[in-house]
This record gives structure tokens, sequence and C-alpha cells, in this order.
């Protein structure tokens, strides 16, 4: 697996242009928004780092190189969990690129930051735990296709809800719904909420590891 | 035996491999055979790159079901197209390779490179395509594994460069306990690399023959009507009718240079066998 790793931190590395806009989005918005446009650049951080990880599965299928690889002494899960590990580096690397510059520029906001990056990561692992087997099965072209779907349904799906919550909002039924979570996630502390955080993570994560697997199991080069 | 494949089957919608072959442990085995005809196919199953539908094989002492991704790393190959992701520079390929392969030697794999000519920190994407076919040759070499897998490793390197990979892979079989198994379109290669050969047609073997047999014993007869007429057919397996008359295959050459020394007998060699497979007609109960 370290092979694998290696050669894919290679060809991230390679792309010194995405790397670089990524940055330069970064230090835009810094200047012009400061802390107000924390939650944005976070979250498109970690998710343009995260997308690095997946172009590596692209470039896999693109260059025909998966027969290759897969007759190197590497077996089929160990190239699905290869692409989990970087996927997880890679939202790390982009955890700290977006983190540090508002900790340096803003330490008295340290524990705002904290909240908002902890409260994007988990929805960001989902989206990468649904876009990696899919990327995986459907590989090139198709897999973009697939990626550009997801993100579409994920933009419906908090569309909808606005709407929902908009037409609904005033309802007292939905209000005593939401003010019973509200104050279900308040009595759980930070600890709490990290806790199932982690947890929801970790289990889309196993599902995800799984279904990858299995495709990766099923396919032939 | 390092390989050993055992009525191994796979089913496309239009296409069925059905193949038994052995490699035996300081041979070069070559598999020969039309495009299409399954040689990409059956070394694909062989590295476990398809799923099987039936037949049973042996890699390396080891059944099918036991060879793990580990044992693998005593296998080098050569795909027909397949290799590093082509934004990857040779020196990338070694760095991956060195964390592959226990007995990978990064100093050495980059000097043989350097010494074919191969740019170390050029993208393998803009090599030639000869470049390219040394490159991965030389991957498959650079971790001194027992057992060389290579599909059409010599397409689109020049006569000398050809040459010298097969120099290279005569001085990787001079240490023992190793095995290639080689498919090659250039008949004149395999003839003067391999201890034995397979033809293979529609996915089954049709042929197993030593290489010193086929060049000593086999050949092709150019007969006219007559001529075939009052042959002795006993040790004609093909025959393909021409403007002439017939060309016939004999793998019993000197029995028709001594019982008819008038006939046109040309020398056989792999193409001829090949063609006269291909094309002819097999004379049935014939050996």
């Amino acid at each position: 697996m370290k092979g694998l790793l290696v050669k894919d931190l290679k060809l991230i590395l390679q792309n010194k242009t995405m790397l670089a806009v990524l940055v330069m989005i970064e230090a835009v918005f810094l200047v012009m928004q400061g802390a107000d446009g924390m939650a944005f650049v976070m979250a498109y951080m970690m998710m343009g780092y995260s997308m690095l990880a997946l172009s590596t599965v692209m470039l896999d299928e693109h260059d025909k190189s998966m027969a290759f690889l897969m007759a190197m002494p590497v077996s089929r899960k160990d190239y699905a969990l290869e692409k989990y590990a970087l996927t997880f580096l890679c939202m790390l690397a982009g955890c700290l690129v977006a983190f540090l510059p508002y900790c340096l520029l803003q330490p008295e906001k340290i524990d705002e930051i904290l909240t908002v990056g902890m409260g994007i990561a988990p929805v960001l692992v989902v989206i990468q735990m649904v876009a990696l087997p899919a990327q995986i099965k459907f590989g090139g072209e198709r897999g973009r296709i697939v990626l550009v779907c997801i993100f579409a349904v994920v933009v419906l799906v908090m569309a909808a809800s606005e709407k929902i919550g908009k037409r609904y909002g005033g309802q007292p039924w939905l209000q005593d719904l939401a003010k019973g979570i509200s104050d279900g996630i308040r009595g759980m502390g930070m600890a709490g909420i990290l806790g199932i955080s982690a947890a929801v993570c970790a289990a889309c994560f196993w599902i995800s590891f799984m279904v990858s697997k299995r495709i990766m199991e099923k396919k032939e080069f | 035996m390092l390989l050993k494949l055992e009525n191994v089957e796979k089913t496309y919608r239009d296409f069925t491999l059905r193949c038994s072959m052995e490699v035996a442990e300081g041979n070069i085995t070559g598999l020969i055979g039309a495009n299409g005809a399954g040689k990409s196919t059956t070394f694909k199953a062989m590295l476990g790159l398809i799923h099987t539908d039936g037949g049973a094989m042996e890699i390396l002492g080891k059944k099918q079901g036991d060879f793990t991704a580990k044992d693998r790393g005593d296998i080098g190959v050569v795909l027909a197209e397949s290799t590093f992701c082509g934004t990857l520079t040779v020196k990338d390929a070694a760095a991956v390779m060195e964390n592959m392969y226990r007995r990978f030697n990064r100093k050495k794999f980059l000097d043989k490179c350097g010494g074919y000519g191969l740019p170390l920190d050029k993208r393998i994407k803009d090599f030639s395509t000869g470049m390219k076919a040394k490159f991965k040759l030389l991957c498959a070499m650079g971790h001194e594994a027992r057992l060389l897998v290579l599909d059409e490793p010599t397409v689109g390197l020049d006569n000398v460069v050809r040459g010298e990979m097969l120099d290279e892979m005569r001085r990787y079989m001079e240490t023992e306990g190793r095995a290639i198994l080689i498919s090659s379109h250039i008949s004149s290669d395999l003839e003067g690399l391999c201890d034995d050969l397979y033809f293979i047609q529609n996915g089954t073997v049709l042929f197993h023959e030593d290489t010193d047999v086929i060049l000593s014993d086999y050949a092709v007869l150019k007969v006219s009507r007559q001529q075939y007429g009052e042959l002795d057919k006993r040790y004609v397996s093909y025959r393909k009718e021409e403007a002439f008359g017939y060309k016939l295959l004999t793998g019993q050459k000197q029995f028709y240079l001594d019982n008819y020394p008038s006939l046109a007998v040309e020398r056989g060699n792999i193409d001829d066998v090949m063609l006269m497979m291909e094309k002819g007609e097999k004379m049935e109960g014939r050996q």
C-alpha cells in the first residue's frame, strides 16, 4: 500500500497549478472577508484537497494503468484502502491549510474557527464517502458525471430543506421538533457532538470502504 | 514448474478462452497467435486481472487460491497496453517500485534506464513508443522476479535496441530458478529466444513444441496437384490450397527429403507454422 500512496502523492504534487489556485482563492477570501468567510474557505479547501485524491482514481483509469497496478504486489482491497487513506490525508492537509492562516491572523477566534471546522468536516467526509466508491466504480468521464450528480443531489436536498422550513416553519409541531433537536444537541455538549460526528463518519467510512472493496473485487482489467 | 494452467476458461460474449500450458523453470516459453487469439486474455487470467470461469492454475508452485498479492512480487510484468500513469517520470516510477518490491534496486534500475537513453525526469507519456517499450521491460526486470510475463515487450523497438533487450532477457535467465513467458508478433525474436512455443487460436492452444524441433523437423512442402495425389500424407498436418497446387505443413521434414527428393521443401519457421495453422485446413487423423 505504501507504494500506491507514494505514486498518488507524486501524482498530486504534479498538479501544482491546482494546489496554487486553491491557496490563492483562500488568500483572496482571507483578504476580502476576514473571519466572515471562514466557513466557506474551510469547506472549499477541504473539499478541494480531497478532490485531488479522487482525481488520482481518474488518472489510474485514464492511462489504463490499473491493469499494471493490479499486477503489482498489491491486493484490490489495498487499492481501495489506499484511496481512503489518501482522501483523509488530503482532507487533513486541506484542513491545515485552511486553519493555519485564520489561527495565525485571528488567534482570539480559535474556538470559533475550531467549531466551524468541526461542523464542516463530517459533512465533507460523508460526501467523500459517497463520491469515492462512485469514482472507483465508474472512473474517468462517467465518474465525473456521477460526482456532479452527487453534488446536485446535495444542493437539491439543502434547497428542499430550506423550502420546507419556510413553508412549515410556522407550524407549532415543527417548532417543537426543531427546539427538541436543538436542546438535545446542546445537552450533549461539545464532547457528545464530537463523539456522534466521529461515529457517523466512522460508520460512513466503513460502509463506503466495504462497497469500494466489493467494486474492486468484481472489476476486471 | 513455475506456471501451470489446466483448462483455464474465460467466456466473453463472442470469445471463449480454454487454455492449458506450462512454463518450466529455466525455460523461455513463447506464446504466439494472431490478434484476438487469446494471448492477452491468457496473460490477464494468470495475473488475476480477470476472473476465470473454470480450470486450475499453479503459479510459482502455489495453487491459484493460495497465491496472494504479496506473491506477485516474484513476477515481473509487461502488459501490451498498460504501464505506470503517463504523468509520472522514471524517477517517480523507481520511488514507487522501491516501496512495492523487496528486491528492487533503485540505483541499478536508474543506471540501467539511463544507460538505455531513457530521460529520468521526463514524463512517461512523452516517451516515444520505443522508449516506452524499453521502460516497461526494465521495470519488469528491475526487481529480480522469478517469473517474467511479457506481453509484446518488443513492440516499437528498432532492430538494434530489440537485440539489446533480447540480450537483457538472456542475461536475466543466467540466474537459476527463473523463467519467462513471452508473446510477440516478431517471430524471429521468438525463434532466437524461446525454448518452446505454444500456438493459440480462437482461445484454444493448438500446438506446443520445442523451438529446436520446429526449426529442425518442420517444413512446408510445395506440391502440384499431381504430386499431392501421389504423396504419402501420413505426416502432413495442415493443407492449404494454392494456385500451383498445395502447401503442406509437416513435422517430419526428413521423411519427405529422403523419399521425395524432387519436392520443394522449405525449412520450417514459426511464421510458416502459424500461417499454415491459421489459414490451412487440418488433415484429420494426421500427426
